[in-house]
This record gives C-alpha cells, structure tokens and sequence, in this order.
C-alpha cells in the first residue's frame, strides 16, 4: 500500500527528469502524456485498493485514503488529466506548434501541478495539504502565461498574488484549527491530523473553530474561485492556453473545494453520514440531528449563494466564450458548495455533480479552445454558425453548453435534480428559490449561445473584428489569440483539416459518458458514492 | 520569552515599520533581509531556553539562509534588471502609511490580550505575529510596484511563521520545511513574473495591468 501513496511523487518526479532531457518538444509532450496515463493508473489502482480495504493509511496517518478522496483522485486523474494531456498534446500539434524550451516547461510544470493536487487530496495532515495546494498555485502559474501575449502575463500576476495571498489565510485558519486541536488535548503534531481533531470535535472551543473555519474557507474559496474571492478566475481561465483552461476548470478549482469540504463534519453534531444513510434506506422522512445544519455549513451556505448569484449576473452581460464558461465554473462552485453545505442530505448530489462537471467542462474547454484557435478570436458572437465549418468543436462546445445547463438526458441535469430535491427535503426554502433563479438565468442565457453555434448563420464577413471591441460598445477582454484583422474571408469559409481522432476521443467521450450517466447509474458507483458520503461525515 | 527572544521580536517590529516609511526599493529589501535575521535566530534564542535540537538548528539555518540571504538577493537581482529604484507614487503615502502600521500593530497588540488561549509570555510574539502579518497584506494593496507587492507577500509569511509559534506547540518539522519550500518558490515565481512584465510592458506598475475586465 506504501508503494501506491510512494508512486504519486514518483511518477511526476519521474516524468519530469525524462523531459529535462528530451530531445524535441514531441518527445516532451509524449513523455508528458505517458506520465499522465500512468498517472491515472495509479489512481485507478488506488480507488480499486480503498473500495476493497477502506480507509488506507501510512505513516501514522500523515497520508490517508479513504471512498471520499479516491472519488476526487479519479475524477483529477482519469477524467480531467489524462484526457487534458491528450488535447495538449494535439493542441501544440504533437510539438510542432512550440519550441523546446516551451515544451519541456510546459511539461514539467504540468506534471508538477498533478502531483501537487494529488499531494493535497491524499494527505491526512492539514499542514501538508496546505504545502501541497500552495505548491499548485506556484507550478500552475507559468502555465497561463504565453510569451508575448501582455493579458496572459496580467492573468498570470493576478492570479499569483491573489491566490497566494488567499491561501496564505488558509493556513492562518490551519493554524489555528491546530491551536483549538491542543486546547482540545491533542499533543503537537496530532493536532494536524484531521483524523485526530475529528475524534475531539466535541472539545473543540466553537468560536475558534469557528473563526479557523472562516479563515480556511476564505483562503481555499479564493482558489476553488467562490465568489467574491473569484475575480483571477475569468482572466486566468480565458487567458490560458485550452488544456490549461480545462485542468484549471476541470480540478484545480475542486481540489481547493475539497479541503474546504474536509473541515466541514469537524462541525456536525452527531454522526451524520451514518444517520442520513439509515433514514435515506428506511424510506423515511429526514429528521433531527442530520438536517440540522451547523454554522460552517450556514457560512457555506452563504458563499455558494453568492457565487450563483454573481455568476448569473455576469454570464447574462458576456462576450466571450472562455470567460463565459469561466464564469460558468464559479456557478458549478457553487452548486457544488450549495450540495455539500445541505450536509449529509445533499453531499450525495454533491459528489455527483463533481464529476458531472468536470466531464461537461473538459469537453467544453477543450471545444472551446480548439474553435478559439481556429477562428482566432473567442468572441461568442464570431462563434455562430461555426457548426458549418467545424462542426466537432462546435457541435462539442454547443453539447458540452447543454449539458452544463442540465438539459435532459444528460447527466449534470440528474445531479441538480437530486440537489433540488435533497434541498427540499431539508426544508432550505429560500436558497432554493435563489438556486432556481440563478441557474434558470444561466439557462437561458447560454442555451441561446448554444443555439446560435448550432443553427445560426455565421456572421457578416465584411463586419471588420475589432480587438477587445465587443459590438455591444462594452470591452470584454483582450481576446486570448491576437485575431487577424485583416484575414482573408476564404480561410474562414474554407474547411480545414480533418480533426484528429484524439480530439473526437476527448471531446466526444466525457459527453457520452454524461449521456450514459443521466440515463443509467451504475449500481457500483452509486454504492461508491454512498460510502463516499460515509467517510467525509464520519471519517471512516 | 527571554530578552534575546524579546530584542529580536522588537527588531521585526522595527523592521515592518520602517518599510512603511521607505521608498527606496534597494533599502526595502534590505530591510526584510534584517527581519529575515531576526526571525532565523529566533528558533535558536528559543533553543538556548528550553535546550537546543537537532530540528530547532535546522529550521533555523535553513530560514536564515532562504529569508535573509536568498530571497534579497533574488529581489535585488529582478531590481537590478528593471532599472527602477523608488516608488514614486504609491497608493497610499509614506506618512500616512506609518501611521497605517503603527494602527496596525496596536490593533494587533488589542486582539492578543483578547485571545484568551495565549499564555501571557507569549504576548509579545502574538503581537509581531499579528502586526506582520497585517502590515504584509497592507503593502501589497497600498503599493503599486510588483516588487513592494513581493515583499508585502514575504511579510505576511514571516507573520505566519511566528504565528506558527506562537499558536502552536511542535509543528512537524515536514509541514515546516514544506511551508518554508512553498514561500521559496513563491518568490521564485513572483521575481520571474515580475521580470516578464518588465520586459512586457517596460514597467512594473500593477495599477496599469487593467485590460481584463468583465
């Protein structure tokens, strides 16, 4: 078991050394990508090691395994790595499209933000988790940026400073957590082990708790981007290169979310998984201790709210299709958020929503950046029509829009359906209403979008692009690839190259995935998920 | 807290202050070097109380090397690159932002009586932990210049650090070392971004940095 928790730092370090002395930027990438799959294989591996034997420890606890962290392991691994590291490796045209001393920093930092995030998901220590998200902010930094291009390095400053200084509060709230921990009668380094504070949560003084609890939230809210800590987020995610974009969106945001999640049940009166679960089988209504939510949660609460509202509001105003779908990831944020602070009632629609987004919005950067690419701008308005010419990325951006507003069959549409009924079953009124409104708005506004890729005449040629100039009048961001302003209409109406079939692969498969989900939930994940539940409320 | 530990908190007091008052970016540098000093004795003044170890000399040496050696010279070297030596107009003026930070470490000094769980001869470090803490946010939204934003992010690590003290007993030395390692590359990361927006844009005034919007 040792040797699965050893190989996460092994393979990347691994990897990395490999490309430090590649040869060609090819070979970089490939390296990068066979890393990547080993990457998911260990992790396949792991989950497969925990649904058997459960909780998996080593060194005293310092890293820990259990259903809930596996779950965000696969979800990082499998479905947002590995295929982010093949659309890289067609978005750079396999190295052709960079140089060496790209290709090999790109490659690294790459490897180095995996093993980072999955540092902070294994680890059962708070401090080391926030060495480890920390560490992700700092490799994934120079990933936004592209040489010569000024609003990828004002991206890449912002979201430095903001999220360093944000996650610097993080561990002021660690600290003190580990200082209510020693006032709880843990000894010195116990009071890191989230296990440890877990088993004394009934010592712990509330108003330091507490206040650790706000620090921490702020802290890693700023990184999983909860409003109104999310402001790097449309720049970082509209200004990185496509593969960055959708690990950004697709992990790096969920695995800030997922330390916040992991202090949650240190507030929760009774053993609430476990409670939840008996009622849930029982068929009976949900009472008592399992509905009652704690002030963390109500604070949660809050937070999720407002990134829904906001969110909402600017996804209405937006001219661009990457800042469209960053925004779009603050309102899954908090979806997300929204499920886990119902408490155990809801975590169920949380968990499954995770990975219900991660799916849609791979797919949906990955579209998105390669339509951006080849029509060299990502202004929502140029991108109408665009079913004609490149039909792939915009029939896989259209569907990836879809299934991220939850229409039908897909299903991100049955995980906000079982959101919406767990929040009536825990009798949460008016977050609801303001949950429906907020997502009714993004509805509509990115179902019209979606509409206007799929069946809508492409735009007049002879409207000359203007940089940054939304025809609104409104400024909406320097687009991400300088456009050319004076292109030749025929490079526009002429069909390019055949896509490669890796990018039908990674594009094509998370929507079937999110198509087969809505329409059928395996008994095995479900059963997966419910234990998940178990081990974040009651840490078993 | 014995009176080497005391005299040590005092100069990173001095030293926050200071760097209110200063404009001369050279000298800013120089004086998070000092407080970098300080803080790196500071395990050792702890040591020579309670008896030394192994960890205590490490940490010690391994801050003093990277808080008051490496990262000014990485500073000085992105400073030297840039050409630029003062700032001339920050946001918010060198007197008032004394007057910022000495309110900042009385607040600091008023929060520490008020937590009830410090043991009264921790006060003092409490307070520094705070003030630091408080003053490294305050430089980096009271400066325009990327460099005064860097440092303002070194001292609010340095606050944490001592807050790491004077919160909590035996922090592992893992967490530490990772703690120490993160603030390293940061800094590392920062210096370089800052030298790409040099070359970028020929200056460093993050005020100017306003394209994405919306």
């Amino acid at each position: 078991m040792n040797m699965l928790f050893g190989g996460f730092l092994a393979v990347p370090v691994f990897g990395v050394l490999l490309i430090l002395v590649s040869k060609s930027s090819r070979q970089a990438l490939m390296i990068m990508l066979a890393t990547a799959l080993g990457g998911a294989l260990l992790s396949g591996a792991l989950a497969a090691q925990v649904a058997q034997a459960g909780v998996i420890e080593v060194a005293g606890g310092l890293f820990r395994a259990d259903h809930f962290s596996a779950w965000h392991m696969i979800i990082l691994a499998i479905i947002v790595f590995l295929p982010s590291s093949v659309y890289a490796y067609t978005y750079f045209e396999g190295g052709k499209g960079i140089d060496l001393g790209y290709a090999k920093r790109f490659g690294m930092l790459w490897l180095g933000a995996f093993a980072a995030m999955s540092t902070a998901l294994l680890s059962g220590n708070i401090g080391i988790m926030w060495v480890a998200i920390e560490a992700s902010t700092l490799f994934t930094a120079f990933l936004i940026f592209r040489q010569g291009n000024a609003a990828s390095l004002e991206a890449m400053w912002k979201y430095i400073i903001m999220c360093s200084v944000g996650v610097a509060f993080a561990f002021i709230g660690t600290l003190l957590m580990a200082a209510a921990g020693q006032q709880a009668g843990l000894e010195g380094g116990d009071s890191l082990l989230l296990q440890k504070i877990y088993l004394v949560r009934g010592a712990l003084k509330p108003s330091l708790a507490l206040t650790a609890f706000i620090f921490i939230l702020v802290g890693y809210g700023t990184k999983a981007g909860l409003a109104p800590m999310h402001n790097w987020l449309p720049d970082a995610h509209s200004q990185a290169p496509g593969p960055v974009s959708a690990m950004f969106s697709g992990f790096l945001l969920n695995a800030a979310l997922y330390c916040i999640l992991r202090f949650l049940p240190l507030f929760s009166p009774s053993d609430g998984g476990a409670s939840v679960l008996q009622g849930g089988k029982a068929g009976s209504m949900l009472v008592g201790a399992a509905l009652a939510s704690s002030k963390a949660q109500i604070i949660l609460m809050g937070f999720a709210l407002l990134s829904l509202v906001i969110s909402s509001a600017f996804i209405f105003f937006q001219k661009d299709a990457k800042r469209m779908l960053a925004y779009c990831s603050v309102e899954h944020m908090g979806i997300i958020a929204f499920a886990y602070a119902l408490g155990p009632v809801g975590t169920i629609a949380g968990l499954f929503h995770t990975l219900n987004h991660s799916f849609a919005k791979t797919a949906g950067f990955f579209s998105a950046g390669s339509l951006g690419k080849k029509l060299h701008t990502n202004e929502l308005a140029r991108f109408s029509g665009a079913s004609k010419r490149y039909p792939l990325y915009a029939i896989g951006f259209a569907v990836s829009l879809l299934a991220l507003i939850g229409v039908a069959p897909f299903s991100v549409f049955m995980s906000e359906f079982m959101l919406v009924s767990s929040t009536v079953a825990a009798r949460r009124f008016v977050p609801l209403a303001i949950f429906l409104a907020a997502t009714s708005i993004v509805f509509l506004v990115m179902l019209k979008h979606a509409i206007a890729i799929l069946w809508k005449s492409p735009p007049d040629q002879a409207q000359a692009y203007t940089p940054g100039c939304a025809p609104g009048g409104t400024f909406s961001g320097a687009p991400a690839i300088a456009p050319h302003k004076n292109a030749n209409p025929t490079e526009f109406s002429a069909p390019s190259g055949v896509p490669p079939i890796s990018e039908y692969l990674v594009i094509g498969l998370p929507l079937a995935f999110l198509l087969v989900l809505g329409l059928w939930m395996p008994h095995g994940l479900s059963d997966f998920l419910t234990k998940a539940l178990d081990s974040l409320w009651s840490m078993k | 807290m014995t009176s080497l530990q005391n005299m040590l908190l005092i100069v990173v007091l001095i030293t926050d202050l200071t760097m209110a008052a200063n404009s001369r970016l050279g000298t800013c540098i120089n004086i998070t070097a000092i407080q970098g000093f300080a803080l790196g004795f500071l395990p050792l003044a702890i040591g020579l109380e309670k008896g030394m170890n192994f960890e205590l000399v490490a940490i010690a040496v391994i801050g003093i090397a990277l808080r008051g050696i490496l990262f000014p010279y990485i500073l000085h070297r992105s400073l030297l690159n840039s050409g630029t030596s003062r700032e001339l107009k920050p946001i918010v003026g060198y007197f008032l932002s004394v007057a910022i930070v000495l309110v900042l470490i009385f607040a600091s000094l008023w929060i520490s009586i008020r937590i009830d769980f410090i043991a009264p001869q921790l006060l003092l470090l409490s307070t520094v932990a705070l003030s630091t803490i408080f003053a490294g946010t305050f430089f980096i939204v009271g400066r325009r210049l990327a460099i005064m934003q860097i440092l303002g992010y070194i001292l609010l690590e340095n606050g944490i650090y001592c807050m790491g003290l004077a919160f909590v007993q035996d922090i592992p030395m893992i967490v530490e070392l990772g703690v120490l390692f993160d603030a390293i590359v940061a800094v590392f990361v920062m210096s370089v971004a800052t030298n790409k927006i040099h070359e970028e844009f020929e200056h460093f005034d993050i005020q100017k940095l306003d394209s994405l919007k919306g």
